[in-house]
């Protein structure tokens, strides 16, 4: 788009002239004859990018136009060039006290006026351009502290709690996400373990994880029953994400160190899939709906054993959902049978052996959804 | 990509959707939804038999535009869910929360039923 420029100027034919001469350079130009309805024209429409004010005018002079300018912000922001017959220095300083950015001094030669006009715009945009940048880093910078937060906020500590190894880890899409995993020791000695998607990802989905963490760490704390905690989870954070149209799938899990057995209750959370000891893997089927649907949902709950060997897999859907070029997902039963087939495996060595199965799948392709994975496998 | 049917003598609009239904299609679906529901319809189906994958995006869409038809007494109704599309439904027990259906002539004629 061309720059555009304004003229005032009471002298018609300079006017003119000067017109003549920047719009065949390719500017846009308007103009106006004296300061009252310069400032009026300057006012009523968008501002241009370059302003030619003339000082001797009758009525409102260039200096007193050039002041009002500087009272609205968009105005004050557009480089002015004085045009004037006085050479004296005062005349320059007062043109530059007033906010003038250049001075030329009438008779001019037009080349002079031409190269004026393009340093200036030039410097302008050089301007923009910086702004631009300086905020662009700005954005940068909060995004790496936010996802520093979403980290850090992602805890998995075991604590005293034994006879099983626990793995957790979330790769999000972006620098943020809406995957969330929380494993802590509950008061009553066993390991409160959950994971939890909200829809969507990037900033959006991720300024949801924080509200449902928080849900979602009181209520395993206080409450002994998995099924009862995602039925009041759900309740709390129904309004709230009825209104940004979101929903979470959760996955709670209590591991009971003197039972060895896991009680879970599922909102939607797919997939998780369990190995018992020897056994096949299957799909863990939730137990309810995920939360944000009805405001009071029903959750069931069952009970996993978790002795030496077992094996609980909880993915969110980025990995079942992961896509390679051709667009084909990697699939749930591909999941459930590379599970299976390393079922084996020590918690860490399985962690890494499906991070390479998917990342060997999708061979290069932009990951594009959050991927969280848990793992809990019982000791000898 | 999504277009909307709706004929004079039907019970219900129809939205048909085709292809992956994920982020960069719920823009669209929401819109559609947004703006039969302006023009006052109570009933919408969601034809998905051109669909071969939905994502959290579009579930959640789902279920938004389902909230509002209910809110005037109305309903959001699916038809035409193939494998993969159901396998998701299933997994996450959304089945549960929608009406489901096998074609949009029973799906219509649901609507025409009084559900």
């Amino acid at each position: 788009m061309s720059a555009r420029i304004m003229v005032v100027e009471d002298d018609s034919s300079l006017r003119e002239w000067i017109q003549f001469e920047l719009t065949f350079e390719g500017y846009a130009v308007k103009q106006a004859g004296d300061g009252l309805s310069a400032l009026q024209e300057l006012r009523a429409h968008e501002p241009p990018d370059l302003i030619l004010l003339d000082v001797q005018m009758p009525g409102m002079d260039g200096y007193q136009v050039c002041s009002a300018l500087q009272t609205s912000p968009a105005l004050a922001a557009v480089p002015v060039i004085f045009l004037t017959a006085r050479a004296e220095l005062n005349d320059k300083l007062t043109g530059f006290a007033a906010g003038a950015a250049d001075y030329l001094t009438k008779p001019f030669k037009m080349a002079e006026l031409k190269a004026r006009v393009s340093a200036l715009l030039r410097q302008t945009q050089r301007n923009r351009t910086i702004g631009r940048q300086e905020e662009s880093e700005r954005a940068n910078v909060e995004m790496d502290e936010a996802a520093t937060i979403q980290r850090t906020l992602m805890t998995c500590t075991v604590g005293t709690v034994t006879g099983v190894d626990v793995v957790a880890n979330c790769k999000p899409a972006r620098l943020v996400g809406g995957d969330l995993y929380d494993v802590h020791p509950r008061p009553d000695g066993r390991l409160s373990v959950v994971e939890a998607d909200v829809s969507g990802k990037g900033l959006p989905a991720a300024m949801v994880t924080a509200a449902v963490r928080t849900m979602l760490r009181e209520t395993t704390h206080a409450i002994s029953s998995p099924a009862a905690v995602l039925a009041l989870a759900n309740r709390r954070l129904y309004d709230d994400l009825t209104e940004v149209s979101k929903l979470v799938t959760v996955f709670v899990a209590y591991y009971s160190p003197s039972q060895r057995t896991v009680t879970y209750a599922n909102a939607g959370h797919s997939v998780v899939i369990y190995v018992p000891a020897g056994g096949t893997a299957s799909i863990v089927e939730a137990t309810g709906i995920p939360f944000g649907i009805f405001d009071e949902a029903d959750y069931g709950e069952e009970t996993l054993a978790m002795g030496p060997g077992d094996l609980l897999v909880i993915s969110s859907d980025g990995f079942a959902e992961a896509h390679n070029a051709a667009d084909e997902i990697f699939g749930y039963q591909h999941l459930v049978d590379v599970v299976d087939a390393a079922a084996n495996m020590a918690a860490a060595a399985l962690y890494e052996h499906i991070s390479a199965q998917i990342a060997d799948f999708v061979h290069g392709r932009e990951q594009s959804d959050d991927q969280t994975l848990i793992i809990l496998k019982g000791k000898e | 990509m999504a277009t909307t049917k709706q004929h004079s003598d039907s019970a219900a609009a129809t939205i048909v959707i085709s292809g992956r239904f994920d982020a960069h299609q719920v823009p669209q679906v929401q819109q559609e939804i947004d703006n039969l529901q302006a023009s006052g319809a109570r009933f919408i189906i969601l034809d998905l038999k051109d669909v071969n994958f939905v994502d959290s995006s579009a579930l959640a869409v789902m279920v938004r535009g389902m909230k509002r038809c209910r809110e005037r007494n109305g309903e959001l109704l699916l038809c035409g869910l193939r494998q993969p599309v159901r396998i998701i439904f299933e997994l996450t027990r959304m089945d549960k929360a929608f009406r489901i259906f096998d074609s949009e002539e029973s799906a219509q004629s649901a609507v025409i039923a009084g559900l």
